[in-house]
């Protein structure tokens, strides 16, 4: 199937082309969403499934307000898990019968990151355990590893295995998540611990302070000592104290030796031939040191210990430290909810993370439930009006595809450019990630100095307009049974395969002759009933400067026009 | 072909040929139009008006003691400091007179510093003030969050060791200055073609970020009237919410920017010095040289390019790894210094390299950890080159070492850049506000560049 893109745009230069400016008639909207007091139960639930799922649909909507939020959560703690590994194989076969189709004769079955991200938009796009994704992809940006990383960029099959192992503990616990993390050896190789060896001193060669180092800084305790809130605790000259020292990183380094491929014999922990990038990583106990180990805060590994005593002895540190709660409650809560939570929302949620009211540390699933169902998410904007943060780029493309129906023939999602974008999952440029969590956009100084937005890190100029643009093609252009889509033509420039992946905006095309209606429900599913009557009122001008007659083109400029306003772009 | 994601510019030049763009509209897209005012600026100045400063961001600390290494007799101390990272003196590239010579995979620097056109700025790093053994063991003015690579990152870009905050750098504030001395140029003087950064952000400006092919533009705007219509009245909507409105000013800022310089990059200004394939920095540094050769066109007289590549936190694998990135390194300095020559621009141009910190001497087996100083490039036509700074004794536990082989620096931060922002155009006062702990420091001018 080749189809021809000119048609359909000559075409469209006759629609555009139709109409002077400002001939509107119709009364504006005559809606139920406006913004006039209380939301409706089906605006709140929008809003609650912009921060739970990867984008609501008109059926989860409802469903959230038939059940209410709480049991919608504790559906989906209990939901069995979508896997992304498993979806490789399939595709590794496919590449190699296309290999052979090619006449190569050096085929084999090799999967890439465009597989793997493949898998991953197949599956947050369709699977029902939104939630679980949605905080596992939250938990990507935390326990970052990156197949940007030269030795795991041919590794597509390990980096999934990866992503499953955030999937496992998205609702666990947090200790045993860390425990998963520091034995992968996908984060051996991306934090460099593993085939880390005790000090030869002779040589001049002491333990890599990497995993020690970020461990601590990114992963569990930060730098600063916080209260229980996450502010900053200060002594009295009103300085920050620090978590730990140089001397700590040392101690902590010494901690993680002894660790190579679960595949390789212990007397080859010297040889750097790769491995089992899949199974945890084993000890070799002739490699660890044996030695007492002051870590941070005094605190004291014994000698003689073995390499996983002293690891889970040591995380069990890390683990009970009083930071963490704050912490990761607060990562958890920008990554979801707002880019500047309250002390008193961190708080609360940390008091879960320390106790989720059965007298368990770090039950994740509690927590997450306790972001999602804070009273300050439920107030938005009404309890402060910076509340919010922008959508990550990887997050408006699956709202569209999502709450659209985005699909290809084939079911697969190859159309996406993560380079220009910014973002991939699991592809961020270092361990900081995409952005940081207190990167502050320069504009925000002089008004707002206490102000943080990390998302803005991948707002620069160029990536923001690519941005832009990517969702509004898509929006406007990718749209199942558009004129310009099904018109063939041989010499098209542009095709629309069985691979192209298309809206199916079904409801919305239903709508299209009754722009009002189109754009109430669209305020419903994207700005959870927030559309300000001055986006309405410039959206439904554009739209009734289309003629009736072309459908996909008012559906498709109504989403694209919305979903590049601001006002959609800082979700609330 | 198993992906078949849309090439998106030959989706919208069929757009246009399909007249769906200003075909027979009365006013011309006014971006369009814009631009073409952009073009038609008279062109003021001869090269000779024209300074552009390139710094480059060697992300993860770059090991740069197996950079630039001692060749002469001092080679033995390196070599029981390396062990294993050591590389070997056979294979060092020398650079006569210096007693020092380069990685074996960096020849294109080896020829560029036989034409003295490379300074080598050694152990540099960030201090509050001159430190030696003693203050580092007392804690006497020691940096916050040494070897932290976030912070230290934050800090090699605002020059303010005490200041952790990522919202301002040397370069912004060196704009805010040249908006004074340079009012006529109206296009930015900080472009960044590797996004957000610290460095070029100043209390007034801040930076704009494109591409190696240029500014992105912004499609909804090129394609048809109408729809730049409706783009620009829903920016004009009014936004009480901070990030809304931080949101709407980066847009029209991004847009109005992309517009003024249009023109001057359809077609793609032509470089015709070749730059490797695959070569992140290359092609970041080929997109300099297309901003450099429009430069004169659009009225620009003092630029500042951000680039950078990530890679070099070599805790690991450091044999197999750091050569190739150092051979990256070396073949897109060289492509870039020749595309200069090219432009006629290498006496205009002045490139230098940034990383966040230095690496310990000593192994960790395969790899090395965070240092502090470490060794960083000048290169450039009106470069003096030559060695500049006090060589540090590459001894663990030796006068320079503040702990298991991180280098105390010996030449500040502020010291090794001032001489190329004094070339780019701050004046000797201005050099306090751009580096505001400057004055701390004995060397105002280490005499690298010759203008």
């Amino acid at each position: 199937m080749r189809l021809h893109i000119l048609t359909g745009l000559s075409w469209l230069g006759a629609v555009v082309s139709c109409c002077a400016l400002g001939q509107v008639g119709e009364p504006l909207f005559t809606d139920g969403f406006e913004q006039t007091g209380q939301a409706s139960p089906q605006a709140s639930a929008s809003k609650f499934l912009h921060r739970a799922t990867f984008g609501p649909t008109m059926a989860e909507i409802d469903r959230v307000v038939a059940m209410g939020e709480a049991a919608w959560i504790d559906e989906q703690l209990a939901l069995p898990v979508s896997w992304t590994r498993p979806g490789l194989a399939p595709l590794a076969e496919r590449n190699y019968q296309e290999c052979l189709q090619d006449g190569d004769l050096d085929c084999d079955r090799y999967v890439d990151p465009l597989d793997r991200q493949n898998i991953w938009w197949q599956t947050v796009i369709a699977a029902p355990d939104q939630l679980r994704h949605r905080v596992a992809f939250a938990l990507s940006q935390l326990f970052v590893v990156s197949d940007r990383n030269g030795e795991l960029i041919d590794f597509a099959e390990a980096m999934a295995a990866y992503y499953d192992l955030l999937l496992t503990h998205s609702f666990g616990n947090y200790r045993d998540l860390l425990g998963d993390v520091t034995t992968s050896p996908v984060m051996g190789i991306y934090l460099t611990h593993i085939r880390n060896r005790k000090a030869v001193p002779a040589l001049n060669i002491r333990p890599d302070e990497n995993y020690a180092r970020e461990v601590m800084q990114l992963f569990t305790i930060g730098l600063n000592q916080l209260n229980p809130d996450g502010t900053l605790i200060l002594d009295d000259a009103g300085q920050s104290l620090v978590t730990y020292t140089q001397a700590d990183i040392a101690g902590m380094a010494r901690v993680f030796t002894g660790w190579t491929f679960a595949d390789v014999s212990c007397e080859d922990f010297e040889y750097d031939d790769g491995g089992d990038l899949i199974t945890p990583m084993q000890a070799c106990e002739a490699y660890h040191d044996t030695d007492a180990k002051v870590i941070i805060d005094g605190a004291t590994l014994p000698s003689g210990q073995t390499a996983a005593a002293d690891l889970n002895a040591a995380l069990d540190v890390l683990f009970t430290h009083p930071n963490v709660g704050p912490f990761v409650s607060r990562r958890l809560i920008q990554r979801l909810v707002t880019s500047n939570p309250t002390p008193a929302y961190i708080q609360r949620v940390a008091t879960v993370f320390a106790d989720n009211g059965s007298g368990v540390r770090g039950d994740l699933g509690a927590v997450v439930k306790a972001i999602l169902l804070d009273p300050e998410a439920a107030a938005g904007t009404s309890g402060y009006a910076a509340f919010g943060k922008l959508r990550e780029p990887l997050l408006r493309l699956s709202n569209l595809w999502r709450t659209f129906d985005g699909r290809s023939e084939v079911g697969e999602y190859y159309d996406y450019q993560p380079t220009m974008a910014g973002q991939a999952v699991l592809s961020a440029p270092s361990v900081f990630n995409f952005f940081l969590p207190d990167y502050q956009p320069a504009g925000l100084r002089g008004s707002q100095p206490r102000l943080v937005a990390p998302e803005f890190q991948l707002a620069s100029d160029d990536k923001l307009t690519f941005n832009q643009n990517s969702i509004d093609l898509n929006a406007r252009y990718f749209i199942d049974g558009a004129p310009w889509v099904e018109a063939e033509d041989e010499e098209a420039e542009v095709e629309f395969g069985p691979r192209t992946v298309l809206l199916h905006p079904a409801a919305e095309l239903a709508l299209a002759s009754n722009p009002e209606a189109l754009l109430n429900r669209l305020d419903l599913l994207l700005l959870a009933g927030t559309m300000s009557t001055e986006l309405r009122q410039n959206v439904l001008a554009r739209l009734q400067q289309i003629p009736q007659a072309y459908p996909y083109v008012r559906v498709g400029e109504a989403i694209a026009h919305v979903m590049t306003s601001p006002e959609y772009l800082i979700q609330r | 072909m198993k992906q078949q994601s849309v090439n998106r510019r030959a989706f919208l030049r069929s757009l246009m040929a399909a007249g769906v763009s200003t075909a027979g509209a009365v006013g011309a897209l006014s971006t369009l139009s814009r631009a073409h005012a952009a073009s038609s600026l008279a062109v003021k100045g001869s090269p000779a008006d024209y300074k552009a400063l390139v710094t480059v961001f060697l992300y993860g600390g770059n090991d740069s003691f197996n950079m630039i290494v001692p060749s002469d007799s001092r080679y033995a101390e390196y070599a029981t400091a390396r062990t294993n990272m050591a590389v070997p003196q056979a294979q060092l590239l020398n650079i006569p007179g210096t007693g020092f010579g380069l990685h074996p995979s960096m020849p294109g620097l080896q020829g560029l510093a036989g034409e003295s056109r490379v300074a080598m700025g050694l152990n540099v790093g960030v201090l509050q003030a001159p430190t030696n053994r003693s203050d580092y063991e007392m804690g006497r003015a020691i940096p916050p969050q040494l070897f932290s690579h976030e912070h230290q990152q934050i800090v090699w870009q605002n020059a303010r060791p005490t200041a952790l905050a990522s919202n301002e750098g040397w370069l912004g504030r060196a704009a805010d200055l040249m908006e004074t001395a340079y009012p006529q140029q109206s296009l930015p003087f900080n472009v960044s073609l590797q996004g957000s950064n610290t460095l070029q952000v100043g209390p007034r400006s801040v930076g704009y970020a494109a591409t190696p092919t240029g500014p992105v533009a912004l499609d909804v705007v090129e394609e048809n009237e109408d729809l730049a219509t409706v783009h620009d009245q829903i920016l004009n909507q009014p936004y009480s919410h901070p990030l809304m409105q931080e949101h709407v000013a980066i847009r029209r800022r991004a847009l109005d920017i992309y517009t003024r310089y249009a023109s001057a990059f359809n077609p793609l200004p032509v470089i015709s010095t070749p730059f490797a394939e695959g070569n992140e920095l290359a092609s970041q540094l080929q997109g300099v040289a297309r901003f450099i050769a429009v430069s004169q066109q659009l009225g620009i007289q003092r630029q500042a390019f951000f680039v950078g590549i990530g890679g070099f936190d070599t805790h690991s694998g450091q044999l197999n790894d750091h050569p190739g990135l150092l051979a990256g390194l070396d073949s897109a300095i060289q492509s870039f210094y020749n595309a200069t020559v090219e432009l006629g621009m290498a006496n205009n141009v002045t490139l230098l390299t940034l990383s966040e910190f230095g690496r310990t001497l000593g192994s960790n087996g395969d790899g090395t950890d965070h240092g502090w100083g470490g060794h960083q490039l000048v290169v450039g036509g009106a470069v003096n080159g030559g060695i500049y700074g006090q060589a540090p004794t590459l001894v663990i536990g030796g006068p320079d070492d503040a702990d298991e082989g991180r280098l105390i620096p010996t030449l500040a931060l502020e010291e090794f850049l001032a001489p190329a922002m004094r070339w780019y155009g701050v004046s000797e006062s201005d050099l306090d506000v751009v580096f505001p702990n400057l004055n701390r420091f004995d060397q105002r001018d280490l005499g690298y560049m010759t203008g």
